[in-house]
């Protein structure tokens, strides 16, 4: 697929962007693409440049190198870095930032002020926010006086007011859990549009699963893989994004003829690469037997949900492992393994 | 109102009776004053005739004064502000040392200076190229808009400061307005609430110091309203009237006071910088011109007339030789008096932020807002209670005490900017740790706070520096101060040494405030986001 | 803001400041110590009091000076305030009215000086509360260049100032504060509705009005004025630096001129009634009514036979108004009254 291909069918596409922030590289060689009426979650790990990324999408920073593009017109570039309030976007901020010295409904008013001029239209779209984010009850507080959720729901029903084309959402569940992130998980998932592109940031693994259609992984700097979220998570290109990505077991095997093969089994594999690879298994692919002569040993057991979470060691190999029985520590067990691994690409 | 934990552990009883007790040591001085003039019922009813219509017309003139220099403070001030948003971090701290220039020197020196200097225009060829017809310009001057201008010439760095040092809104409110909101709703709906406290404090400050004016107004032939208490003061047994004059000042101060509270409703303890993105370089090179200006003006004007009539570095240097043990006798009033005020506004609002008072602030502008002679006569009065008991040295303590008293309002404002800056959460966990309040003082809180605390003190002690009212009637004998001295040259001293000291009075608080800063490090900023 | 982490030079600051307040707070006076308060300005006064001090080397004086800008208000409030634990020995006054006022709140002690016998009665106190000496006398200052000196026709005069001809180009000080206030009170005494209407004309030809003497000097000099109504002293300061000016006395042909003396009286149980009572005898001696009429005040002797420098006239060639200055301080009150409402 070419680039150009690529913009007619992305809303946001960064290309070879790069931002320093002092003699540190933020981002380097940045190529994303953030596909339109779907939502792109970027996920790494905390100081990755996520929210730089957004800031760079928003206009908030310029980058040093590279350019941006929304809707195949080009808004960033070295030189040029079109105002905010013209890319028609919606960004709600990882803190929120509400104004302290706005109610609610006055939150929406003032938005909807320089997008809407008909005052009658622009009541109906405020009633419309404020039912669709349950924040009618609280229309006139002010945001010293939210929970946290709701001060979120407001930032969304603020972003949401101006209809962008792009929006973008820092850390959106960050600080919420209960029924409230089930709430708000619902209320995101309802900001899809067809003619809309939204751009997610997370550090939460469950958050992508949640929210993601599309999944782009950023480590250091680096956009490491992007695409379609079940395409990454079962073809993770290097060892730290398989990490991110909640796999456990990493395991040196070999490939020979399109086969997997291992000290704990054969897979055939469609690959004609011949030789050493790194082979990643999810925790609950391995299945512990209890076996006092076994070649693992126990050395620690976690409660969660309704199993434990065993760590091995297994030669100068750990692992974890879910298991219904509860072992001690020092235990030897044997394990099987019930899966095929992924076979790590990038790290060959 | 929410109110934690934490906000019950800070407001104990007897932290309520300190305070109380804290405000009535403040009051005392005046009630004596109050109760040894107290004439009796009938004159007390007939006293009231005080305010008749000649007072009331001097009331009107005062507060019109005030306007006008509320109105050109802000107007010199904002322009400074825009220029200092968009200059870099080392600079910035330049123009803050520079702005304390102005609020250094005693506003009747700078009107001395600016008559001399539109006479001077008016009668060379210039001023009738400048102005069509001759005494335009002095027609402005010679206004209550005209004295305006030239007391906002000095203390417009009060707006300037204040907006420095507490009305950053956050970053992330501005960067939100930028997306969503014009140019115009982010000023109205985000900057303004955010500036406006502080714009608030800032005005009732510089109203208070207007309503004090009282040689400058006359100097432009001017009537003003501290004229009148003065007048009163100045007559036996009339000062019960010169209290009784006082009353408007406490009246307005309780307005500004729940006006204050309005304002600071819904403040965001988190402080950051304005980032400069923010406003278009046009804007910031358009400020950083109009800022030249007003330094021009409010530095450069006082300071040519000045080196006009020093002439030679030689009287100066002489001069601070002469008046050296005057010159550090003056830096130490300043210091300690300052002390004196921010350390205990600190103490003061040590309490939980989100509970607001309206008597305090009130109290404290009403004090301010008072003319700094009565409070001396007070604090005069007081001491003549222990007679024997006190030796003459405790002159500087009694003076001190009548600073403080004075100038309480500033502590408090500084306490309560200062509580800000630690944060709110923060000290709601200090409250958790089993510690006593002062070991919290001494161990988390003035390690925490000292580099703002030095930096409050030495902006309340610019103050002091120029006071005359109080340090006349209670400094030690032979203790005077440069600022007495000045005053005293300005009337009958020759111009080259009446200059001189006009020089010192500019600079010193400049030099010294400089050494500080440098051996502070200066004020270090965190500009990260 | 301010990043919080670098303390230790700032406490060490504190603790400076708290420790030199608590150091300044303590020490007392020693036995030997004469205090004088006094508003003269203390170019002129300093001198003097030094030259006391040479000659009484046993004796440590200290002097408290007053400030033109509180018109001589500070002294007498700490006078009054601190009568039941008075500070001061001596009282030394620029001019006269505080120090009857002084009297009648009962914070003067009266004492006879040896060296006030040669001074005429009118300048003492009936009681022996207070002595005049040396005095300034009410003056028209008079810019050159605005006026040749050729020209004789001045308003040198109090009905002058309501002369058409002057419209504009007089001015003085506000009749609430210093001299002006005395002169004022004086004109009352003598005749209280030609004062109203006169200085109602005047203000109706727009005379202006300054802060303090000092300020009309200053506005003549500049030449924003062309006369105004000011003291000696004032005048001779602006002679001394080489101002192109003159001076007229007032009211020669009518009333004749005020003369304001200084004033010294010795204050109710001060700490050192005996050091207090040496300095005035020296402050009512020739010496020093010949160095004030040496020094750029140029205050002029009330003693013809007191020497004094070219330029000081004779007081036996100027005509003086003649006042009973406790009525005039009595008058005070009733005058400020009357130039309120003339002057809002």
């Amino acid at each position: 697929m070419t680039d150009t291909n690529m913009a007619v069918q992305t809303g946001v596409s960064m290309r070879n962007v790069m931002f320093k922030r002092g003699e540190r590289d933020i981002l380097r060689q940045m190529d994303l693409y953030a596909t339109m009426g779907g939502i792109t979650v970027l996920f790494g790990p905390s100081g990755a440049g996520k929210t730089t990324c957004l800031r760079l999408i928003a206009g908030l920073e310029t980058p040093d190198a590279g350019c941006i593009f929304i809707n195949r017109k080009e808004v960033s570039s070295v030189d040029k870095c079109q105002h905010p309030a013209k890319r028609r976007i919606g960004y709600c901020f990882q803190d929120d930032a509400l104004w302290p010295a706005l109610t609610v409904v006055k939150h929406l008013s003032v938005t909807l002020k320089s997008y809407m001029v008909d005052a009658s239209q622009r009541r109906m779209k405020i009633d419309d926010l404020l039912h669709r984010f349950g924040l009618v009850d609280l229309a006139n507080r002010y945001p010293a006086n939210l929970s946290g959720g709701e001060r979120k729901r407001l930032a969304l029903a603020r972003a949401l007011a101006v209809e962008p084309d792009v929006l973008l959402l820092d850390e959106p569940l960050s600080s919420i859990d209960g029924p409230a992130r089930n709430e708000l998980i619902t209320y995101l998932r309802q900001c899809k549009a067809s003619n809309r592109t939204v751009v997610a940031v997370t550090h939460q693994l469950d958050e992508v699963y949640a929210l993601g259609d599309y999944l782009a992984i950023l480590i250091e700097g680096n956009l490491v893989q992007q695409g379609l979220i079940r395409d990454v998570v079962l073809n993770p290109q290097t060892r730290q994004a398989a990490l991110l990505l909640g796999y456990r077991n990493f395991f040196l095997v070999k490939i020979e003829n399109g086969m997997i093969i291992s000290e704990f089994g054969r897979w055939p594999v469609e690959d004609d690469y011949n030789g050493l690879a790194l082979a990643a298994w999810f925790a609950e692919d391995f299945v512990a037997a209890s076996d006092a002569d076994g070649p693992a040993q126990v050395e620690s057991c976690r409660p969660e949900t309704r199993r434990y979470r065993i760590g091995l060691s297994y030669g100068n190999n750990l692992f974890e492992l879910l298991s219904d029985a509860a072992f001690q520590p020092g235990e030897k067990i044997s394990f099987r393994v019930e899966q095929r691994p992924v076979i790590i690409k990038g790290d060959r | 109102m929410s109110r934690t934990y934490a906000h019950y552990l800070s407001i104990s009883r007897t932290g309520a009776l300190v305070r109380a007790l804290f405000c009535m040591i403040l009051l005392l001085p005046i009630i004596l004053l109050g109760v040894s003039a107290y004439p009796g019922w009938d004159a007390f009813l007939m006293s009231w005739q005080v305010f008749d219509r000649i007072a009331l017309y001097r009331l009107s003139g005062s507060i019109i004064l005030a306007c006008w220099t509320i109105f050109f403070s802000w107007l010199l001030a904002f322009p400074v502000y825009a220029a200092y948003l968009g200059l870099s971090k080392r600079r910035r701290q330049w123009l803050l040392l520079l702005s304390l220039a102005p609020l250094s020197y005693p506003p009747f020196g700078a009107a001395s200076a600016w008559m001399t200097v539109i006479s001077y225009i008016e009668q060379s060829g210039a001023g009738r190229l400048l102005f069509e017809k001759r005494g335009m310009a002095s027609q402005f001057l010679y206004s209550q808009a005209g004295c305006g201008w030239i007391l906002a010439l000095c203390f417009w760095p009060i707006v300037f400061l204040l907006l420095v040092l507490s009305a950053q809104p956050m970053r992330r409110h501005v960067e939100a307005a930028q997306i969503y909101l014009s140019r115009w709703s982010m000023v109205r709906y985000v900057l303004w609430p955010a500036w406006r406290e502080s714009l608030l404090i800032a005005s009732m400050v510089i109203g208070c110091l207007c309503m004090l004016q009282f040689e400058t107004p006359s100097l432009m032939q001017l009537r003003s309203y501290p004229e009148e208490i003065f007048m009163r003061f100045s007559i036996p047994e009339n000062e019960w009237k010169a209290l009784l004059l006082c009353l408007p000042y406490v009246a307005t101060a309780f307005v500004l006071a729940f006006a204050l509270r309005r304002a600071g409703r819904c403040i965001d303890s988190r402080v950051t910088d304005l980032p400069f993105s923010t406003l278009p370089p046009l804007v910031v090179r358009i400020s950083l011109c109009i800022s030249f200006m007003v330094f021009l003006l409010s530095i450069l004007i006082p300071l040519t007339a000045l080196i006009l009539y020093v002439g030679s570095s030689g009287i100066l240097f002489q001069l601070i030789v002469d008046h050296n043990g005057r010159l550090w006798r003056s830096v130490f009033y300043a210091l300690a008096g300052a002390t004196l005020i921010v350390l205990p506004g600190i103490l003061y609002t040590s309490k939980s932020s989100r509970v607001r008072s309206v008597a305090a602030p009130a109290l404290f502008t009403a004090l301010f807002a008072c003319p700094g002679i009565l409070i001396a006569a007070g604090w005069l009065r007081l001491r003549g209670y222990w007679p024997g008991m006190l030796p003459p040295g405790v002159g500087v303590a009694s003076m001190l005490g009548a600073y403080a008293t004075h100038r309480m309002l500033l502590g408090y404002g500084a306490g309560v900017l200062l509580w800000r800056t630690y944060g709110e959460r923060q000290r709601e966990f200090d409250a958790l740790i089993p510690l006593s309040w002062i070991t919290r003082l001494l161990r988390l809180y003035i390690p925490s706070l000292v580099r703002p605390v030095v930096v409050a003190i030495i902006l309340t002690s610019l103050l002091i520096w120029g006071d005359v009212a109080i340090t006349i009637l209670l400094h030690p004998p032979g203790g005077d101060s440069l600022a007495i001295e000045y005053f005293n040259l300005l009337h009958y001293g020759s111009e080259t040494r009446t200059a001189a000291i006009g020089f010192l009075m500019l600079f010193t608080p400049v030099v010294f405030i400089g050494i500080v800063f440098l051996l502070m490090g200066f004020g270090g900023y965190n500009q990260n986001d | 803001m301010f990043s919080l982490y670098r303390p230790k030079n700032s406490i060490g600051f504190i603790v400076c400041i708290v420790l030199s307040l608590v150091i300044a707070g303590c020490g007392g006076a020693p036995s030997n110590q004469v205090t004088i308060y006094t508003s003269v300005d203390r170019d002129y006064s300093e001198p003097i009091i030094a030259v006391f001090q040479k000659n009484n080397p046993e004796l440590s004086v200290k002097v408290v000076y007053d400030s033109e800008l509180t018109k001589t208000t500070g002294l007498y409030q700490r006078l009054l305030q601190e009568k039941q634990n008075p500070q001061a020995d001596v009282f030394w006054n620029n001019e006269i009215v505080r120090t009857i006022q002084l009297k009648k709140a009962d914070v003067l002690a009266p004492y006879k000086s040896a060296a006030a016998g040669d001074i005429p009665d009118a300048y003492k106190d009936a009681d022996s509360y207070w002595t005049g000496f040396s005095a300034r006398a009410r003056v028209m200052i008079i810019n050159n260049d605005l006026v040749p000196e050729t020209v004789t026709e001045t308003p040198a005069s109090i009905p002058a100032l309501a002369v058409e001809k002057f419209r504009g180009k007089t001015g003085m000080a506000k009749p609430e504060f210093g001299t002006t206030v005395t002169h004022m009170a004086a004109l009352y005494t003598y005749n209280k509705g030609a004062l109203g209407f006169t200085m109602n004309r005047a203000k109706s030809n727009q005379m202006k009005l300054y802060p303090g003497n000092a300020s009309v000097r200053d506005a003549v000099v500049r030449g924003d004025i062309a006369y105004g109504m000011t003291d000696t002293d004032d005048v001779f300061a602006a002679l001394d630096e080489g101002k192109a000016v003159r001076m007229a006395f007032l009211d020669q042909k009518q009333n004749g001129a005020l003369l304001i003396p200084n004033t010294v009286a010795l204050i109710k149980n001060s700490p050192n009634q005996d050091g207090g009572e040496k300095l005035v005898d020296f402050l009512l001696s020739h010496e020093v009514e010949s160095k004030l009429a040496q020094c750029r005040a140029r205050q002029i002797p009330l003693r013809p036979a007191v020497s004094r420098p070219d330029g000081v006239p004779d007081i036996s060639s100027i005509k003086i108004m003649e006042v009973d200055y406790n009525k005039v301080a009595e008058n005070v009150e009733p005058c400020l009254e009357l130039m309120r409402t003339i002057f809002p």
